[in-house]
């Protein structure tokens, strides 16, 4: 939109509240006079491609930064939290009415003083802009005053590492007990350098420095008062061994309405030793300070979408070609605490193109063997598929399990599981594991298997107490190999080989394993949050890639279907019970 | 003005604590302890006599006034009075609360001698019990005043019973009774949202309940809101100007007399600091409320209400007319 559109779209406004309007400080930036509880004097910003985006809403009046919620130290009014705008581009006026009337209701509830308790839940954000960076956290901040650990690196450029006084980067912020996860990512590399710390956690929030101005060493020292008595006795019991220093490290702290606390990292600096900045006021100090990326449990379980709720929760998948090594993934994802998963397969290259897991868990080098023939040996599955899942993610507990399955059906990994997973995609080997499951009481299974060729795929989920997978091959007269799913009719040639006899394979692709191991994730957590227990059979359906005969039901359902199991009166693994 | 009253009566039912005669469990707790103590005591006598040495108990407390709230850590607070059947000179106040905490001082508890009462605390369990120790003194009820160790230790005169019936008898209406009733378990919830959670200072809640009794002469059936602003107004206003000679600035003072025996200020264990801070949360609190009865949008207004009182408090949905809007939030992502 040129100035001139925009000029023309600002002279139509028309509301209660605007009392004037003038050019601000380029052609792209007016200023609006607004009233609300009190004048509201505020600037829109309309460079970015507006009316396809919302202008960005500054407030003029610098008093009142730092008082209000929702307005950050840059003066910027927080209108719209979410990205996830649909804008009428066709009336840009009435865009700018209804975004001025926001900012008024905005800044009128962030007026009231009840509300100032949002600005000090978002705190952090409020100085967002002034930190020198993040820093990583293993440390759960609690109201406790803790020594802590952190670890350095030293400044090895710009101005601090001229003056020569070794000063530190913070890199890594842990508990003392060592309580984070050494496997995932390359955390245990960030580890080298490391000093004590304290956690200061005050005891009520408190709001930022009046007039929007920045985070001062004077600022901080007024409101390390405001800690607990425990904490304070701590504190100077750390405070009377602490010599000075060039340089202090503090994580502060501050409760917010939800649990997690406020959080920042201060770093003190001065170019001759000073006593710690709780101990004596001092301007001489320059305050830096670090935002806090959280890394524990609880934080990134919720800010990930996942349920804390599911941590307590073990699954066994057995069977972790294609579609388990899927199901593996996107369980351990959902925030599910324990897996154990249970395959006697090596990971080869065949498999990449299907297999959750790629070339980065093949092994090309020889064993370094004293004997004279070497051999390249190839990584299990399993074993590759828990060194990705828990280099990928800090908080599951993974076991790998190179076993075949029957060798373990006693172990108490399956028994005392709260699901077991079935992925091995043999007919006949399902309907073996059903009658010996059924034989141990485990009460809930899923079975779940690829139809050839992209013509769909089954997840069905079992509580075995009342029905079993047998009651889907038992029909009215009795059993048949046929089962009630079936998308493809039997005895077609299926099976494919680009190599003879030994490289027989089913053809179907990751997607359609992806699209199985969804309906089967999606049933375990329905089934673990206690949402759904009941035994149910849900199939996708394809286009399928060959020309294979389908099946009456194909044509019958729908893309996606899914009905109730019920028991079968003449099963006989379920009369046999 | 949005009609909050649907969202403050569904507030009212999270929030409440029932009566002892709604609330077997509390019951069976309470007179757990009680028959513990007389039977412990049963073959002791009043000192230089052969009368042994009785009491009866009585309900006392936010149980008894019917304005308790649900805590916030489920540790329940019992609070009993044990009456005994002696006069201020046939037992020293100390010696009559000291032989009372001996006799229940159990290893599955921590019995503590408080200034007010004897406090049993269990290891294991969600809840603890206040016994206050009364002497009957020919029905002129006196409460054993002191902590142990202190020189500060005697009986004086207190009428608990009279406070529960000058707290209960604000209506003969049942409805503006109900509604007194839930205004102070408002003002807890605010309390508790708004002090810090160690409790320092923090107004009592026998402060609280004592002036919206007196406040209670306002009665808006049909808004819990309109109720409370009066209430919190009268508070606002009960203060006083007072100079702080050691921060050189005026501050708010508040002196509110317990109505019945011993007439003493319910602020007395306050700081001027604390009861000036007291001062500015209540006049935050009004303000809050105001706004919130002026709101146009039922969706702010709970917002509102929700940092005065917690989460507890319902949020109204935002109704906007999505369609017509200029701009609106889809919540879509990738």
């Amino acid at each position: 939109m040129s100035h001139e559109e925009l000029e023309e779209e600002i002279r139509k406004i028309s509301i209660e509240c605007l009392i004037s309007c003038e050019k601000g400080a380029s052609e792209k930036v007016w200023n609006f006079s607004l009233k609300g509880r009190k004048i509201w004097n505020v600037s829109l910003d309309f460079s970015y491609d507006f009316p396809n985006r919302l202008p960005f809403a500054k407030l003029l009046d610098k008093d009142d930064v730092g008082t209000l919620a929702h307005v950050n130290r840059a003066c910027t009014v927080c209108v719209e939290e979410s990205d996830s705008i649909v804008i009428n581009t066709s009336n840009p006026s009435k865009v700018i009415e209804y975004f001025l009337e926001e900012i008024v209701k905005t800044l009128d509830h962030a007026s009231v003083r009840i509300n100032q308790v949002e600005l000090t839940d978002e705190y952090e954000g409020y100085f967002q802009h002034d930190a020198i960076g993040d820093v990583n956290s293993f440390y759960v901040a609690t109201d406790k005053f803790e020594i802590i650990t952190l670890s350095v690196i030293p400044i090895r450029s710009g101005y601090l590492y001229r003056q020569n006084h070794h000063y530190h980067f913070p890199v890594l912020l842990l508990n003392q007990h060592n309580e984070y996860p050494t496997h995932f990512s390359n955390v245990k590399k960030a580890i080298s350098t490391i000093i004590n710390i304290i956690h200061l956690p005050l005891d009520t929030p408190v709001l930022p420095p009046s007039n929007a101005e920045k985070l001062t060493a004077k600022y901080i020292y007024s409101i390390f008062d405001n800690i607990s008595p425990e904490n304070k006795s701590a504190l100077n019991e750390f405070l009377e061994k602490t010599k000075p220093k060039k340089e202090f490290f503090i994580l502060l702290s501050m409760p917010r309405q939800a649990n997690e606390r406020t959080q920042l990292l201060l770093q003190y600096i001065h170019k001759d030793d000073r006593p710690h900045p709780c101990t004596e006021y001092s301007d001489q100090w320059e305050l830096r300070f670090y935002t806090v990326q959280r890394n524990h449990r609880e934080y990134l379980l919720e800010r990930g979408g996942a349920k804390n709720i599911l941590s307590n929760k073990k699954v066994a998948i057995v069977g972790c070609g294609s579609v388990g090594s899927e199901i593996a993934f996107m369980l351990a994802k959902t925030g599910i605490g324990e897996l154990t998963l249970i395959d006697n397969d090596d990971l080869k290259v065949d498999n990449i193109y299907r297999h959750r897991l790629g070339g980065s868990y093949l092994n090309y080098e020889p064993e370094k063997l004293k004997t004279s023939t070497p051999k390249v040996k190839p990584n299990s599955k399993v074993v590759a598929l828990q060194f990705a899942l828990q280099k990928d993610l800090p908080y599951v507990k993974v076991t790998a399990i190179k076993k075949v399955f029957e060798k373990v059906l006693n172990e108490e990994y399956i028994v005392n599981s709260d699901l077991v997973i079935i992925a091995v995609g043999s007919p006949s080997l399902n309907l073996k594991f059903n009658i010996d499951l059924k034989g141990r009481d485990v009460k809930h299974a899923i079975f779940c298997w690829n139809e050839a060729a992209g013509y769909g795929g089954h997840s069905v989920r079992l509580n075995l107490d009342t029905c079993c997978l047998n009651c889907l091959y038992t029909y009215e007269d009795g059993y048949s190999n046929i089962c009630k799913l079936n998308l493809l009719d039997s005895d077609q040639k299926i099976s494919k080989n680009l190599t003879g006899c030994a490289g027989v394979f089913t053809p179907f692709s990751y997607l359609d394993s992806s699209q199985t191991a969804i309906l089967a994730a999606n049933q375990s957590v329905q089934l673990l949050l206690n949402q759904d227990l009941t035994s149910k059979a849900a199939s996708w359906k394809g286009k399928g890639t060959g020309s294979l005969k389908t099946t009456a039901r194909y044509d019958a359902i729908n893309l996606a279907d899914e009905f109730e199991i019920s028991r079968a009166e003449l099963c006989k693994v379920c009369n046999d019970k | 003005m949005p009609n909050m009253q649907k969202e403050f009566d569904t507030f009212h039912e999270k929030i409440k604590l029932k009566k002892y005669d709604e609330n077997k469990d509390l019951r069976d707790k309470r007179d757990l302890l009680i028959d513990e103590l007389r039977d412990a005591l049963k073959d002791e006598k009043i000192p230089g006599t052969d009368k042994s040495l009785t009491f009866r108990s009585i309900n006392q407390g936010s149980y008894a006034m019917n304005t308790g709230i649900r805590p916030k850590h489920d540790d329940y607070d019992i609070d009993v009075g044990v009456i005994f059947n002696v006069t201020n000179e046939e037992y020293e106040s100390g010696t009559l609360k000291k032989l009372v905490r001996d006799k229940l001082n159990k290893s599955n508890r921590t019995v503590k001698y408080k200034r007010p009462c004897i406090t049993v605390e269990y290891k294991t369990e969600d809840y603890h019990v206040d016994l206050a120790v009364y002497s009957d003194n020919n029905s002129d009820i006196h409460i054993a005043w002191g902590k142990e160790f202190s020189d500060e230790k005697l009986w004086y005169k207190s009428e608990p019973e009279e406070l529960t019936s000058w707290v209960a008898d604000v209506s003969t209406d049942p409805d503006k009774a109900a509604q007194f009733r839930r205004c102070v378990r408002f003002l807890k919830k605010w309390k508790e949202k708004q002090f810090n959670s160690g409790g320092n200072g923090a107004p009592p809640s026998i402060g609280l309940t004592i002036q919206t009794r007196k406040a209670f002469n306002f009665y808006d059936k049909k808004s819990d809101l309109n109720a409370l602003i009066t209430v919190a107004k009268y508070i606002k206003d009960s203060f006083c100007d007072e100079y702080d000679h050691a921060s050189s600035k005026w501050m708010k003072n508040i002196v509110v007399d317990l109505p019945v025996a011993p007439y003493k200020n319910v602020y007395y264990k306050m700081t001027l600091i604390q009861k000036d801070k007291f001062h500015e949360k209540v006049d935050i609190l009004l303000e809050a409320l105001e706004e919130a009865e002026r709101e146009e949008s039922a969706h702010k207004a709970s917002k509102i209400l929700r940092n005065v009182f917690g989460d507890e408090f319902p949020l109204v949905e935002d109704v906007k007319e999505a369609r017509v809007m200029p701009y609106v939030t889809s919540g879509n992502n990738a």
